[in-house]
């Protein structure tokens, strides 16, 4: 097969043609999509002009509950807020300086796609901490002082009979985001702005209470002593309980929160669902994205990648000073340190392995360390623990317990483990909580106690192969038995082995048993485990009735999963859900306190604080007490030099 | 030829088949339940869990009926169930005989829970037994009204017709209606005259429900099951919906799959671009000094794990300590809706130069000699001999002759590298945050999302029988002298 000269010629001639008219065409339409962007940003700025300058008058005004930007506090909400009968007293420092503008991007990240963006429908940590963006509740926990309670939507809760029934007076000018549709014209019916009444909030708590919507049954079941709502007119909602308990001022009243019901209770073709099946089309609704009342609307999500957030116009309140919100979704955890340094992210904090790498063992380049990242630190309302199965027989005896707890070597774990990030907590309240009673001695690293304390209790090694026995029911049991660890984790896992050892040494053999989360869970709500470390989550009050009640023992998948059952502690628990007194509530939760340390069910080991990190350009950052403990509304980002 | 096509293309449905019903069982039978995780709040990344997750039974059993999680895997007999049976595990439930594990307990619940409708007789008979102790009669009336809810009709994303909306508002107001029909242990026994009056009325009026006929059995036997109804959907090319964010599973898997795609085919072009003439190099030069360092330096890379070099990459290449040449991840930057065309290929381009590097690098030592093998078997041949001996230059020779033939096995492997291609890498994408399908089938396994796992799965079974039998006509098409006729 031989090819002439010139045909070859030829085919190398219209190669190059073709070659240099599709590069000729690449840049033509690329100049022309310029232009055409160009024209489209400059329309947008026109648009953005437009909309501020009708929508939000003149905005001098910085009222108190607003902060800036804000619309200027209307004077009925002044004027009760004034009212010594009003539970609501705004909060005086969470506010934005008056230097702040709106700016910029903020960037944030979290680390798996959340389930869903409804906050009735789901559960997660992630979708509340969205929500703080995007909803408004009725009240919200003073951020400076948890004890108290900052008007949102409601600027007034009163209670005539002192603590039955509630009546809330709500604000007037709160709107309901805009839903984004694909199809405006199909969606016709969901056009123009819909206010924000008292009817939505009534929705809302229909959703809470109907059994379809499955996202809701913990919040649910602190509704439990509800005796009735109402619609008073459309801006005061009234509810009723039919006993009084203390977890009703402190979860259930602030979770309020108004849901859209011009959206929420409507199929995609504007009919209203039947009553009877509106949980479930609630529960999996079909408008995905998240909506709500709040600074910002939420406007686009792309799965593994991205949540945008962007400023919603009409928001009163304002604390409201960026222009978009980012939410990178990074389900790798070196991302976040490596997006830092390169200034893609605002705001992160560093896992304990991190914080070596970078802070403690890195040298003056890291920015975590030379001061080219700001540095703060925040506490978390946790309590890390290892649990006693008090079911099995190994750990029926309080000696025995106080025996493990003496053997647990917490403050070195805490130091070279964990890195000292946290305290060594000795019950069963976040440390710093004033709830917490700090004169409790805890249990110190002692050995030869805690194999004093095995000997009284009947264990001893009989047949000398090393490991302590005891005859239990006429069988001899010896001293073996399995810690279930959190398995993605290695500071679970060293803290296992660490342990183990310890153990050795005074005649106990305990294996550690790495797991993953979901056959975690489901040994844990099987019971099927002897101890298993694991750390609660709690809001700034306490209530023991969840973990600790005897009721709870032996009701399945409930949370006192080691079976702990004392009369004293039911007493306490019942006490503490009637008392309202804020002295006399410290009390009795120091006797709790005192009460589990010398039970000890568990072994307490600590109270976590998170190493964040931010841009220094993220100005006048501040974390609340509560969670999710950032404060967003005081945020705000420095002009880019 | 045709013959054979036919002949494979029929084998694929039975092998099909097969695939999926052990990956089905398997699935199921993995420890771990998928409604516990879906309605748990915890926080998996940190081992903490919320306090606020007291989750009741009721909305438990809801999400087992809404994803078919409460019917048998396999094999349904629950038409057989006796009284005995039902007495046996309500009897687990109150630990009437001493002591029971409370995973038993779990169990003994789940099961009455998932026996349903089926359930209904042997209650209503313990029911109404006047000698049966007590706590068993009580356990039972509560059972009653909860196993006696029917499932409502409630089609994802569609507006239900007035059949089906009629049919729904009937089944509410009965579901209703049996609420609160139940009695305490201490309940006095007019309240208990009551309620088994009640409930024996209530069964009186569709007693033909429970009568099942041979048919009856043979049909629930065999299709009110997991499989069975996953099956049935899966006919209408229904891969369900996602346990953990109720969207159809086949919808998020189509907007992922432009990332593995774009990510695995750009590494395959870009790995045969390199080890194809890298592997006729080597077969030319074989035994060179050179040859053989580059074969142990290929070797070296191939036994490099992709996810430390990736993140060694990403941290040498991208965060600004010593150089920040590339992105720090993903698939394309945050905003590209500011972009022309040109600027958005670029930008993607830039984004993939690592991952590609990274899931390419390994594939190259292999690829390469298969090449080269593939060139050593032709280049001693007779032909390339005649070649050589009618005078044409050694080049010519290896890239027009020898070559071309030389190239078959590793054109055909191409056909088998499509679900590589298609189903994306774990680690990739994972440690460079490209939102990708193996990501999604990680994810996936370990939320114990199995609709989502079980569809990723057969996708990918699916294109590797589809890739075996391309790779196989390949072969007769490059090669005539093979022929399997």
């Amino acid at each position: 097969m031989t090819r002439g000269f010139l045909s070859t010629l030829a085919g190398v001639l219209l190669l190059t043609a073709l070659l240099l008219a599709t590069v000729i065409g690449l840049w033509q339409s690329d100049r022309m999509e310029r232009r055409q962007l160009k024209m489209d940003q400059r329309l947008n700025a026109i648009e953005k002009q437009l909309e501020e300058g009708t929508l939000m008058g003149p905005s001098s005004g910085t009222g108190r509950t607003g902060g800036i930007f804000g619309v200027p506090t209307p004077p009925e909400v002044t004027a009760a807020l004034q009212d010594p009968a009003n539970l609501l007293d705004a909060d005086p420092v969470s506010i934005l300086p008056p230097e702040a503008q709106q700016r910029g991007t903020l960037f944030l990240h979290q680390g798996s796609n959340p389930k869903g963006f409804n906050l009735l429908a789901e559960t997660g940590a992630d979708v509340s901490e969205l929500h703080e963006f995007i909803s408004s509740p009725l009240i919200r926990r003073q951020r400076s002082n948890p004890s108290k309670w900052d008007p949102e939507f409601a600027y007034s809760m009163v209670t005539p009979d002192d603590g039955l029934t509630y009546i809330f007076k709500l604000r007037e000018d709160f709107y309901w985001q805009k839903p984004l549709v694909d199809d405006p014209e199909a969606f016709a019916w969901l056009d123009g702005e819909h206010k924000v009444t008292a009817h939505d909030v009534k929705f809302s708590l229909d959703m809470v209470m109907n059994d379809q919507v499955t996202g809701s049954t913990g919040l649910r079941s602190y509704f439990e002593k509800l005796e009735s709502y109402r619609v008073i007119d459309d801006y005061t909602f009234e509810i009723k309980f039919t006993e009084k308990e203390f977890a009703q001022r402190t979860v259930a009243l602030p979770s309020l929160l108004p849901m859209p019901e011009f959206l929420y209770a409507y199929d995609q073709f504007g009919e209203r669902f039947d009553k009877e099946i509106i949980g479930q089309k609630f529960q999996d609704h079909w408008y995905k994205l998240g909506i709500g009342c709040g600074p910002y609307q939420m406007t686009d999500y792309e799965s593994g990648v991205k949540i945008v957030l962007k400023r919603h116009p009409k928001y009163p309140l304002g604390g409201n000073a960026f222009d978009e919100v980012v939410y990178r979704i990074l389900p790798d955890q070196n991302a976040p340190p490596r997006m830092l340094r390169t200034k893609e992210l605002h705001l992160a904090y560093l896992q304990p392995g991190q914080y070596r790498t970078e802070v403690l063992n890195g040298d003056d380049s890291s920015p975590f360390k030379n001061g080219e990242l700001e540095a703060g630190e925040w506490w978390t309302h946790s309590f890390f623990y290892i649990g006693w199965n008090l079911r099995k027989p190994l750990f029926k005896e309080k000696k025995v317990r106080q025996a493990l707890s003496h053997a647990f070597n917490g403050d070195k774990m805490l130091d070279e483990v964990f890195l000292g990030l946290g305290a060594r907590s000795t019950g069963p309240i976040p440390t710093f909580l004033p709830f917490y009673d700090k004169t409790v001695p805890g249990y110190p690293f002692d050995l030869d106690r805690a194999a004093a304390l095995l000997d009284e209790a009947g264990w001893t090694d009989s047949n000398d192969d090393g490991i302590r026995d005891k005859v239990i029911d006429g069988e001899s049991k010896e001293f073996v038995f399995d810690l279930v660890v959190y398995g993605s984790s290695d500071e679970y896992t060293t803290l296992g082995s660490i342990f183990s050892e310890d153990l050795a040494q005074i005649g106990v053999k305990m294996t550690v048993k790495a797991m993953e989360w979901s056959l975690l869970l489901k040994k844990i709500g099987d019971r099927e485990f002897d101890a298993v470390t694991l750390a609660w989550v709690s809001g700034p009050d306490v209530d023991f009735n969840q973990i600790w009640h005897s009721s709870q023992a032996d009701t399945p998948k409930s949370s006192n999963h080691v079976g702990f059952k004392n009369a004293e502690a039911d007493a306490l628990i019942a006490e503490m859900h009637t008392t309202f007194d804020f002295r006399e509530r410290v009390k009795l939760s120091h006797r709790f306190h005192q009460l589990i340390h010398e039970e000890a069910p568990y072994t307490f080991f600590y109270t976590r604080k998170r190493p964040g990190y931010w841009q220094p350009q993220l100005d006048n950052v501040q974390f609340a007490k509560v969670r999710p403990y950032r404060n967003h509304k005081t945020w705000h980002l420095a002009p880019a030099n | 030829m045709f013959l054979y096509s036919l002949k494979r293309i029929l084998l694929m449905f039975p092998t099909f088949a097969a695939v999926s019903l052990i990956l089905f069982v398997l699935l199921n039978l993995a420890p771990g339940d998928p409604a516990a995780q879906a309605l748990a709040s915890g926080d998996a990344n940190t081992g903490q869990s919320t306090q606020l997750s007291g989750q009741k039974r009721e909305s438990y059993r809801l999400f087992k009926e809404q994803f078919n999680l409460d019917k048998p895997i396999l094999f349904n007999t629950r038409y057989g169930l006796s009284t005995a049976d039902i007495r046996e595990t309500l009897g687990d439930i109150l630990q009437l005989k001493g002591e029971v594990g409370m995973g038993r307990r779990m169990d003994a619940y789940a099961a009455i829970e998932d026996w349903g409708w089926y359930a209904i007789p042997g209650l209503v008979e313990l029911l109404e037994s006047p000698t049966e102790d007590i706590r068993i009669r009580s356990l039972a009336s509560v059972r009653l009204t909860s196993n006696s809810q029917r499932p409502l009709i409630n089609p994802t994303n569609r507006r239900p017709n007035e059949e089906e909306r009629a049919y729904n508002k009937k089944v509410a107001r009965a579901n209703t209606a049996v609420l609160g029909w139940s009695f305490a242990f201490e309940a006095p026994p007019e309240r208990v005259t009551e309620v088994v009056s009640f409930w024996s009325n209530w069964r009186a009026t569709r007693v033909e429900e429970w009568q099942y006929s041979g048919g009856d059995k043979v049909r629930i036997f065999l299709t009110d099951t997991r499989f069975a109804k996953y099956w049935s959907n899966l006919f209408r090319l229904d891969f369900g919906v996602s346990h953990r964010d109720k969207q159809p599973v086949l919808q998020t898997v189509r907007s992922k799959l432009k990332y593995s795609v774009t990510l695995g085919f750009c590494s395959v072009v870009l790995m045969y671009l390199i080890s194809v003439p890298l592997g006729i190099w080597s077969a030319v030069r074989r035994n060179s000094i050179m040859e053989r360092i580059v074969s142990t330096f290929l070797f070296m890379l191939y036994s490099l794990p992709s996810f430390f070099v990736g993140v060694v990459l990403l941290n040498f290449l991208s965060r600004g300590t010593p150089f920040q040449i590339f992105p720090t991840g993903g698939f394309e930057s945050i905003d590209t809706s500011q972009m022309t065309t040109l600027a958005y290929l670029l930008d993607i381009t830039w984004h993939l130069v690592l991952p590609m590097f990274c899931l390419g690098y390994s594939g190259l030592a292999a690829l390469s000699r298969y090449a080269r093998t593939g060139l050593l078997d032709v280049i001693r041949s007779d032909y390339v001999r005649t070649a050589r001996a009618k005078g044409l230059p050694e080049g010519i020779v290896i890239i027009k002759h020898a070559a071309r033939n030389g190239m078959i096995p590793i054109l055909t492997l191409l056909a088998t590298l499509l679900p590589t291609i298609i189903g994306g890498s774990v680690v990739v994408e994972t440690v460079f945050g490209i939102p990708g399908i193996g990501r999604f089938m990680f994810e996936s396994i370990i939320g114990r999302d199995y609709n989502a796992v079980m569809a990723v799965l057969l996708i990918s079974c699916f294109l590797t029988l589809i890739g075996m039998l391309l790779s196989d006509l390949s072969y007769a098409i490059v090669d005539p002298r093979i022929s399997f006729d």
